[in-house]
């Protein structure tokens, strides 16, 4: 596929993009009396169960980013050795050396099981301990809580086309049930910065689509005593997406009157590769910035420059590393970790009200399920950001001893103010991050 | 008690003394057993102080342990003390597990499903046939995760091994059906000892199956299992992995060869995974010698593969969605609008079915993305309604002499339902350049030739089917074609266009190739004519409404709602209360100040997702397991056309007519008639044979400089219309492994060196005498799927055997165990050694030969051809020692690469052996049962929208038993599974 030639008539569109974000004026990110609703609709967490809150102490909002990543990694090259803060960045990850102190790696969490040999991330969000059902992933968990008072719940982008190396799909509701994800750029372009209608209109247009919705659900009901029990599974799939819909335009309706953020580019699906990625962080930047929403959640894409495919790559992990010549699988790992970095570093850029950057009041999960080939567990993870203070970052954690990484995920979401004690097969929180 | 059939849920009551029996399901036929189930290994506990939590098994109950975290002292408690001593029965031991297993052994007589029950105060019926679970058990590779429970140091001391085990089960409630007026005393059927159980009395319009198949949850490989694993997990494994220290929560000691136990089948794999990378006894412990782990691990895959076959089956046909093919089909075929494939998402798994209902996920995002694609498609299908049904000549053309080498098709003429056709007159300016001018889409793709002369033009013809965008195209002129610069040249990618362009279809035969260059007014376009086809069904639809004007009453949409809503629920039943609903839309619409056109178009879009137009959905109320007509006349359409059924299929549905068996005969005759059945051949080829692969592979340009890409659609389209070829003719299957004529087209026999073939269409031609054309013959040589088993780099013999394996004698091997190290061939040491000096690499480790015995000795088989299918006498493969060439050497394309010796000698398993693919082919012709095994499991796999597996077994062999004296006629064998009960039962 050639990806790079054929894209001179649309670079126009990007050409600035890389630093269109930051050279947004700085939005007054959230007001003030958002964060009176947050804090009032949250329970206050009692100092005894050591849950934080949504918000960091000065009163900026957190947020929570998941980049679930397909396949493996080149192993050698991308793990740190050096236990705690005086380690070397791998070569792989050179590219997050500006902000070194404030990732962690936190190696050897474990998952049990994947779906398929080479379903990297299906299990990754949600640590799913059983054999054929998914359970509800952390981000759905995550967007109940930290979505309340943003336009979107969570923003979800799967990668174009069926995700290579990830599985089906990253993120699941409590039933079990697989949430869509914004598929295209075009898509996600859309919901970010609105279709510029009048609001009324919009509203109108919801509001039959809402009618519409019930009048599909009233229809489906009335079928139901037809479905046997082995379909039910496959039929709940329907209701669950219908009502997940429905949420979606009851929301969209609250805020109808809300004007959409400007975007700083145009609309465009004709990138691919790098470009890409690039744009869809660059606007991942600007969600956040914006407080469009407070989760967002994007399954990198297998498929980069350089690499002719992705499944055979997998295969060839190993590999040792030649400074300026990588192997095919070290080419999308480094361009993978840069791309993050990249993001990273801009948010690091963008300063809140009190001075702190986003980064300093985000957490970051960036990793998979798989170490390399198909081997299950112990798999890359970094965790990037401040996530609103009280953690220890800048670590190369190796001592969780096959710790379940829904112990990452339980950490997390306490740290963002969840009042829960278990996720999935947790044990308990990653307390050498500093987690309570 | 109450338990269900696990095959129908038919609710039954039985008491304790049917336990062990075999029983017969009043309903749907099927023997059921139910049996005690073993008890839970372990239950969790939490440390009451800290919270650290624990797993403790039952041997641990009553006791006391320290908490290593906190030092708190926790009593054990037992979960389910009433229970336990409520009744007798065994935990699962060391002794009693193999004992279990031979207890049960009756069963393997006895047909039908086993179900576990599990005793407790209530009783409650425990399904362990579950298919999806047991497989994703096996699939799921994990190296046993180090779990975070801490082992318990007991304080009382520990229960010796000779106790009697306590007895405990975990009860889970029981299910109360919630009404069951249904509820019927189940008959115990005669012992299986007796000769044959008698049949229970059936009312007439129950089904029975012949010869059903025998499920026994007891494996074939029961006594090795005793005989030869038990013995060596004792031996080797069982100081750590047994009641003593559990590492990674696995108890060898308590696995059996039971297929239907699910703590063995989830560490089955991990198991033969951890042995044949040798991770497992570690190396400080005592080692079994090679011999005896290969062994093993044949017992332990064996095992498996029975499970796998048992549980990929499970039977019925799950309800499912439609695939996106489906859908857009669907909406072509009723409501004449087509639309493309971008926008939706991708259903395509490569190596599986796409009508694969495990895989076809719906989520709001699909939900979101179909109402999107729904409304656009009404929009159209209203914007035609007053289009009258036809061709029409919109526009004609006359240009001059073409300035640059690049032109534009302007496509604002495509109709909203229905299709622009391109005419369009070449010739080449100067007499002598035939055949060196070239045009194509400007986004890549076949590219033609031109040929014409002013007093006779070529005349170019093709299809766009969307609007909204130009279609660019440019023109080359080529230099003199090398022997493989043959196919159309890709020109400059744009994406865009390239999606925008619709069917293409040449007058002409004159296709050639093409070849990157520039030039200057080579060709004249003589003109350009715009033929609108305009497709009825909006028209139709319409018509009865539209009589005298196109202003409509309010009134007249629920009418029109009515109709659409049955059209799209392809003749289910619709509610008048749902009609009612989309009124209320529409009303609301009108309302808000739409029009009435504006206004229908939401409810009518609503309808393409409701849940009986998105969803294959069927009644499964009813106890006959039977499908009706209608629900008939859905699968044998979307069976055989991929779309929704004709308004013939629903009339002879809904009358019930088309359940007669002669009237379905004729039905799916006619249905193989029609030009809808050609879907079929494609889609299911494609997937069957995998040919999406040939897209990943991107082939070595320094070594294969003479490869143009854009012959790959015509390699993938050989393939298709072989398969074609022999469905069409209803010709023997085993013409896929060699047959005596080829299916060519130009690109195609010049790429394989083939005279006399000229036009772009694929013919059958008779296969010559030449060398050429002896090689190929059959489909494993068709070029395409020759690439498909390469890396682009190099030949994989590993790929090439396995897709035999699979794909031909039906004995599809297992994934390969976590992190296996790939075959070095970059290294400096390995890069001169041959493909068969490679392979044998694998046999030096006796764990990897047991499989790869099997796979790469019929890899080897087509060694003679190259990345790209052309025969070789010696492998050309990538330098290793390139890049630390000197930058002059690099500069040398010689030294990008190697060569080396070729072996083409290979074997099949059961021993016979052959010397490249010619001898291969006569050799393989010898498993032409199996060949059409698998492509009749294959068809079976796609209908059912599952994968075939053990419960089909008996209508796999009556096809093949039905089919064999014809040597398996690829169409009949279609007909037979389209008119097989597959397609009428639940």
């Amino acid at each position: 596929m050639i990806l790079s030639n054929s894209n001179s008539q649309n670079r126009r569109f990007f050409l600035k993009s890389s630093s269109a974000c930051i050279a947004l004026p700085i939005l007054q990110s959230l007001s003030n009396t958002a964060i009176a609703q947050s804090s009032r609709l949250i329970s206050t967490p009692s100092a005894s169960t050591g849950v934080g809150a949504p918000i960091s102490k000065s009163g900026i909002q957190k947020r929570l980013v998941f980049l679930p990543m397909g396949y493996g990694v080149n192993t050698t090259n991308w793990f740190p050795q050096k236990e705690g803060s005086n380690y070397e960045l791998p070569p792989l990850v050179e590219s997050f050396a500006p902000i070194k102190k404030e990732i962690s790696f936190i190696q050897d969490l474990a998952v049990n099981r994947i779906p398929g040999p080479h379903a990297a991330t299906q299990t990754f969000l949600n640590c799913s301990q059983e054999k054929d059902k998914s359970t509800v992933s952390a981000d759905q968990l995550a967007a109940e809580l930290l979505g309340r008072d943003t336009r979107f719940d969570y923003l979800a982008l799967g990668s174009p086309g069926r995700a290579d190396g990830h599985g089906a799909l990253p993120s699941y509701d409590h039933n079990g049930k697989p949430v869509g994800t914004h598929r295209s750029m075009s898509s996600l372009y859309a919901a970010l910065f609105g279709r510029g209608s009048d609001p009324k209109k919009v509203k109108a247009q919801l509001s039959r689509q809402e009618s519409s919705l019930d009048a599909l659900l009233a229809d489906a009901k009335k079928l139901n005593n037809q479905v046997s029990k082995e379909d039910r599974d496959r039929v709940d799939e329907y209701f669950t997406s219908i009502r997940n819909v429905e949420k979606r335009l009851s929301k969209a309706q609250e805020w109808a009157n809300t004007p959409f953020p400007k975007a700083p580019f145009r609309e465009t699906d004709a990138v691919r590769g790098p470009k890409m990625m690039e744009l869809i962080f660059d606007m991942m930047v600007i969600a956040l910035q914006t407080d469009s929403t407070r989760v967002l959640v994007y399954s990198l894409p297998s498929q980069l420059v350089g690499v002719k495919n992705p499944h055979m790559m997998s295969h060839r992990a190993k590999g040792d590393w030649t400074p300026g010549k990588p192997t095919q699988h070290q080419a999308r790992d480094l361009a993978l970790a840069q791309q993050v970095a990249n993001f990273c570093i801009k948010l690091k850029a963008i300063k809140e009200k009190d001075g702190t950057s986003i980064l300093d009041n985000t957490l970051i999960a960036y990793g998979s399920c798989l170490r390399a080939g198909h081997a299950v567990g112990r798999g890359p993870l970094i965790l990037a950001g401040g996530g609103g203070g009280g953690l220890k970052q800048g670590q190369n954690i190796l001592s969780t001893r096959g710790m379940p990484l829904a112990n990452l995920w339980l950490s997390m979401l306490r740290h963002v103010g969840i009042n829960t004690d278990t996720f999935a097969n947790s044990t308990g929180v990653i307390k050498q991050m500093g987690f309570s | 008690m109450k338990v269900n059939c696990p095959n129908c849920d038919q609710k039954y009551n039985i008491d304790e003394s049917m336990y062990g029996q075999e029983l017969q399901c009043q309903t749907c036929d099927k023997s059921i057993v139910f049996q005690a189930q073993k008890n839970k290994e372990t239950t969790k506990i939490n440390c009451p102080a800290c919270n650290q939590k624990y797993k403790v098994n039952e041997s641990q109950y009553g006791q006391k342990v320290r908490c290593k975290m906190c030092d708190e002292v926790i009593s054990i408690e037992d979960p389910n003390p009433t229970v336990r001593t409520a009744n007798s029965k065994k935990t699962r031991t060391n002794a009693d597990s193999y004992i279990n297993t031979k207890k049960s052994s009756f069963s393997t007589i006895a047909a039908g499903i086993t179900v576990a029950a599990l005793i407790g105060g209530g009783y409650f019926a425990f399904i362990s046939f579950n298919k999806e679970k047991a497989e994703l058990n096996i699939t799921n590779t994990t190296p046993t995760p180090t779990e975070n429970y801490v082992e318990l140091a007991p304080i009382t001391p520990n229960l010796s091994q000779s106790q009697t085990p306590r007895a405990g089960v975990k009860v889970a409630p029981i299910k109360v059906p919630k009404e069951n007026p249904k509820d019927v005393t189940i008959i115990p059927a005669p012992k299986a000892e007796s000769n044959k159980p008698t049949e229970p009395e059936l009312s007439p319009e129950e089904f029975t199956t012949p010869e059903s198949p025998q499920v026994v949850s007891i494996s074939k490989h029961s006594e090795a299992f005793t005989n030869k694993v038990v013995p060596f997990f004792k031996k080797y494994c069982v100081s750590c992995h047994g009641p003593d220290k559990e590492k990674g929560s696995l108890r060898v000691d308590q696995l059996v060869a039971n297929l239907d136990d699910d703590y063995t089948l989830g560490h089955l794999q991990n198991i033969v995974d951890e042995m044949t990378v040798q991770n497992m006894p570690p190396e400080e412990e005592p080692q079994p010698d090679a011999t005896e782990v290969v062994e093993i691990i044949k017992i332990l895959t064996g095992i498996e593969r029975e499970v796998k076959e048992r549980h990929s089956a499970g039977g019925g046909r799950p309800v499912r969605r439609l695939t996106r093919t489906e859908f857009l089909n669907t909406t072509a075929d009723l409501l004449g609008i087509r639309t493309e494939e971008e926008g939706l998402p991708d259903d395509i798994y490569i190596g599986e079915f796409e009508t694969k209902a495990k895989s076809l996920f719906l989520t709001d995002m699909h939900i979101n993305l179909y109402m999107d694609r729904s409304r656009e498609i009404v929009k159209r299908f209203i914007a035609s309604r007053n289009e009258k049904p036809g061709l029409r000549q919109v526009k004609t053309t006359y240009s001059e002499l073409l300035k640059r080498s690049v032109f534009a098709f302007n496509t604002q003429d495509v109709p909203s339902a229905g299709h622009l056709t391109i005419r369009s007159h070449w010739w080449v300016k100067e007499p002598g350049d035939e055949n060196k001018i070239f045009i194509g889409p400007a986004g890549g793709g076949p590219s033609y030739s031109i040929s014409g002369t002013k007093s006779s033009p070529q005349v170019i013809e093709f299809t766009i089917d969307n609007s909204t965008d130009d279609i660019t195209w440019a023109i080359i002129k080529a230099e003199t074609p090398s022997k493989n610069k043959l196919a159309g040249g890709t020109v400059r990618e744009n994406k865009k266009a390239r999606a925008r362009l619709g069917r293409i279809t040449l007058t002409d035969e004159n296709l050639i190739t093409v070849q990157q260059g520039v030039f200057e007014h080579p060709v004249i376009l003589g003109k350009i004519e715009h033929i609108k086809t305009i497709n009825p069904q909006p028209y139709e639809f319409f018509e009865q409404y539209l009589k005298s004007s196109d202003r409509l009453p309010d009134s007249a949409a629920y009418s029109i709602l009515g109709k659409f809503a049955a059209l799209v629920k392809r003749g289910r039943k619709v509610e008048s209360s749902y009609v009612r609903r989309l009124n209320d839309i529409f009303l609301q619409g009108r309302k808000d100040g739409m029009s009435f056109w504006e206004a229908i178009e939401e409810p009518m879009a609503l309808s393409l997702t409701s849940i009986d137009s998105i969803l294959h959905f069927e009644d499964r109320s009813k106890k006959s397991r039977e499908v009706s007509g209608l629900e008939l006349a859905n699968r044998l359409s979307y069976m055989l056309w991929r779309s929704a059924p004709d308004a013939e299929l629903v009339r002879l549905g809904r009358s019930g007519e088309l359940l007669l068996p002669e009237t379905k005969a004729a039905q799916i005759k006619r249905m193989m008639e029609n030009k809808k059945f050609d879907r079929f051949i494609n889609d299911f080829t494609d997937q069957w044979l995998e040919l999406p692969r040939q897209e990943e592979i991107a082939v070595n340009h320094f070594i294969y400089k003479e490869f143009d890409p854009s012959l790959k659609p015509h390699m993938r389209n050989e393939t298709v219309e072989f398969i074609s070829h022999i469905i069409k003719n209803d010709l023997p299957i085993l013409n896929i492994i060699d047959s005596n004529f080829l299916v060519l087209n130009e690109p195609m026999a010049r790429h394989y060196g083939i005279n006399g073939i000229t036009g772009n269409h694929f013919r059958p031609v008779k296969r010559g005498s030449s060398p050429a054309e002896q090689a190929r013959g059959g489909i494993l040589t068709h070029a395409g799927l020759l690439m498909q088993g390469t890396t682009g780099d190099r030949t994989s013999i590993v790929e090439r055997g396995a897709f035999i394996a699979r794909k031909i004698i039906n004995r599809p091997p297992g994934d390969p165990p976590p992190l296996v190290e790939e075959l070095p061939t970059t290294e400096a040491e390995t890069a001169t050694m041959t493909g068969a000096e490679l392979v044998k690499m694998h046999a030096k480790a006796a764990q990897c030969a047991n499989c790869h015995a099997g796979i790469d000795p019929l890899g080897m088989g087509l060694e003679e051809f190259d990345v790209v299918g052309l025969i070789r006498k010696e492998e050309i493969r990538p330098n290793p020692i390139f890049e630390t060439l000197n930058k002059r050497a690099r500069r040398n394309p010689k030294n990008r690469s190697i060569s080396v010796h070729l072996d083409s000698r290979g074997r099949l398993y059961d021993g016979q052996r052959f010397n490249g693919a010619t001898e291969m082919k006569r050799v393989l012709l010898s498993k032409k049962r199996d060949l059409a095994k698998g492509y009749i499991m294959a068809l079976l796999s796609y209908t059912n929208g599952r994968e075939a597996g053990l419960t089909d077994t008996a209508i796999v062999d009556k096809i093949i038993k039905e089919t064999s004296s014809n040597n398996y006629p690829a169409r009949t064998i279609i007909e037979k599974v389209a008119n097989s009960e597959v397609m009428l039962r639940f």
